[in-house]
């Protein structure tokens, strides 16, 4: 299991990686300048991996028999619209030691992570200091995936469990004990229940197919540490939790089962810079000194296709809410 | 001279820690398409420096130098591109008398940006646009350090024994990184 859970959270964790981009100039402008730019930075990444994770609860309306059961690995790619590629920079949200450089505009469109990162589409920032001297950068660049792989997406993975109780209902558990190594720590643990609607329904519960609710919660917690040994308390933790409600409907046909829902996703990530730092010129940084918080929820529909194979399964789908999410599943069902 | 630039650079260098941070939140590079491409950046410094102007009084033809270390420029990229002053601003501090009419040249290096060219230098910035041709100081950036030279005539004599003239190039990079 721990291997697994390792693999798993290797696999969450390779979407981070350092890059040679020189962000210190952010800070000239103040910690409240740096929390508001980097907030419009990564939202394309709190956005995508909250409305990823969401994918995946279930690739059927059908529920299990009694103590029937399924494993399953879940990857979710959450695309970037292109609404995700940049964000606007507005002068009247940064301080006077944060502006544009071309003094002619007030707002700009800056590369968020997931945009261009050619010189081009990034305009100067301005740095000003207490003596009017200043220093103006482009603004950050983003990571160029698109250009790369033609698509921008945000990746997320999981484990899940499904167990068929009485009554028609599933019980799905996602469940990763804390992990922790000198560089990382890890959680997440996610329920959900999805129950058989049909049956209660008079003449419905005749029809040839099936109809189930389900609602789940997830929560993800990980922690990024920079250096153990010397500065233990500096570390970068990301939050996520997730919660998702739906109306389901398949319908089996041979090996195979369509299936589809409606309902709602919401999410409610924060990441937050850790710990206690310090510069050489005594430079005043608080405890904790950043703290983005990203919420969201949209209408959610998704339509797959499932195939089982003796006790394989697999299935696609493709869920059609704030940031469109392509899911896959790999996994044993029994029952 | 740049003495705040470079200070200001230092300023940014101690923030190395913060950086880690940062790109961690950059959250930048996908595994599947790191790619190592250096990415490119601009930075544009208009960064004053105070030069000491003593015993000038009474006269009406000055030279002054300064040297400038910018090493710790350099460190902040692995190389520069392109290096270019577009602009010099020049404005009077401490000065008793109200302004200095009279030409100026202004060298980098072995570089002469302008020369003889009418000022008259004030408690307020004076302005001089460096013409595109003369603007490239690339050679002078990676070498690490270079000087400026500022001689000037002033058409009545200075009023003023000791005073500042502060110099505000405004410089333009572009950077590999």
């Amino acid at each position: 299991m721990k291997k697994k859970s390792t693999i798993l959270f290797c696999m969450f964790c390779s979407i981070m990686s350092f890059s040679q981009i020189d962000l210190e100039s952010i800070l000239e402008g103040g910690l409240e300048d740096a929390q508001t730019l980097l907030k419009g930075y990564v939202q394309p990444f709190a956005k995508g991996f909250g409305n990823g994770i969401n994918g995946g609860w279930s690739s059927t309306a059908k529920a299990h028999k009694l103590l029937g059961f399924d494993i399953a690995v879940i990857a979710n790619a959450a695309f970037v619209p292109k609404s995700g590629e940049t964000f606007t920079f507005n002068n009247a949200d940064y301080s006077s030691k944060l502006q544009l450089d071309d003094a002619t505009i007030s707002s700009a469109e800056l590369p968020t992570l997931f945009g261009s990162k050619n010189l081009v589409d990034r305009p100067l920032l301005k740095f000003t200091d207490s003596d009017s001297n200043s220093i103006s950068t482009s603004a950050l660049p983003g990571s160029g995936l698109k250009e790369a792989i033609g698509y921008n997406i945000v990746p997320s993975a999981i484990v899940q469990l499904g167990v068929g109780l009485i009554k028609n209902t599933d019980l799905k558990i996602r469940f990763i004990p804390k992990q922790s190594t000198p560089e990382y720590e890890f959680s997440t643990f996610g329920i959900g229940l999805m129950h058989d609607l049909k049956q209660w329904i008079p003449f419905v519960n005749k029809l040839p197919f099936d109809v189930s609710a389900l609602i789940a919660v997830n929560n993800i917690k990980s922690k990024f540490f920079f250096d153990t040994d010397n500065n233990p308390t500096q570390a970068l933790e990301f939050n996520t939790k997730t919660f998702l409600f739906q109306v389901l409907a398949s319908k089996k046909l041979s090996i195979f089962t369509l299936y589809g829902g409606l309902g709602t996703s919401s999410y409610n990530t924060d990441v937050n810079l850790l710990g206690t730092y310090s510069t050489t010129n005594n430079n005043l940084i608080p405890d904790n000194p950043i703290s983005l918080d990203y919420k969201g929820s949209s209408v959610r529909a998704n339509l797959g296709l499932s195939i089982k194979l003796f006790f394989l399964k697999l299935s696609a789908d493709y869920a059609l809410q704030e940031y469109d999410t392509f899911t896959v599943t790999a996994g044993f069902t029994i029952r | 001279m740049y003495k705040k630039m470079i200070k200001t650079m230092k300023t940014m260098k101690n923030f190395k820690l913060m950086k880690t941070v940062f790109l961690l939140f950059a959250l930048v590079a996908f595994s599947n398409c790191e790619d190592n491409e250096p990415i490119k950046s601009e930075l544009k410094t208009n960064t004053s420096t105070p030069i000491a102007i003593i015993g000038f009084e009474g006269q009406d033809i000055y030279q002054l130098d300064n040297t400038v270390d910018i090493s710790e420029l350099l460190a902040t990229a692995s190389s520069f591109l392109t290096a270019e002053i577009e602009q010099i601003a020049l404005k009077l501090e401490d000065y008793s008398g109200a302004s200095i009419d009279g030409t100026m040249t202004v060298r980098l290096g072995s570089t002469t940006l302008f020369e003889s060219e009418a000022v008259t230098l004030t408690s307020d910035n004076t302005i001089i646009t460096i013409p595109s041709t003369l603007r490239n100081i690339l050679t002078l950036v990676n070498s690490g350090e270079f000087k400026i030279y500022l001689e000037g005539t002033t058409s009545i004599p200075i009023e003023d024994n000791s005073f500042k003239l502060i110099v505000t190039p405004q410089i333009r990079t572009t950077i590999e990184i």
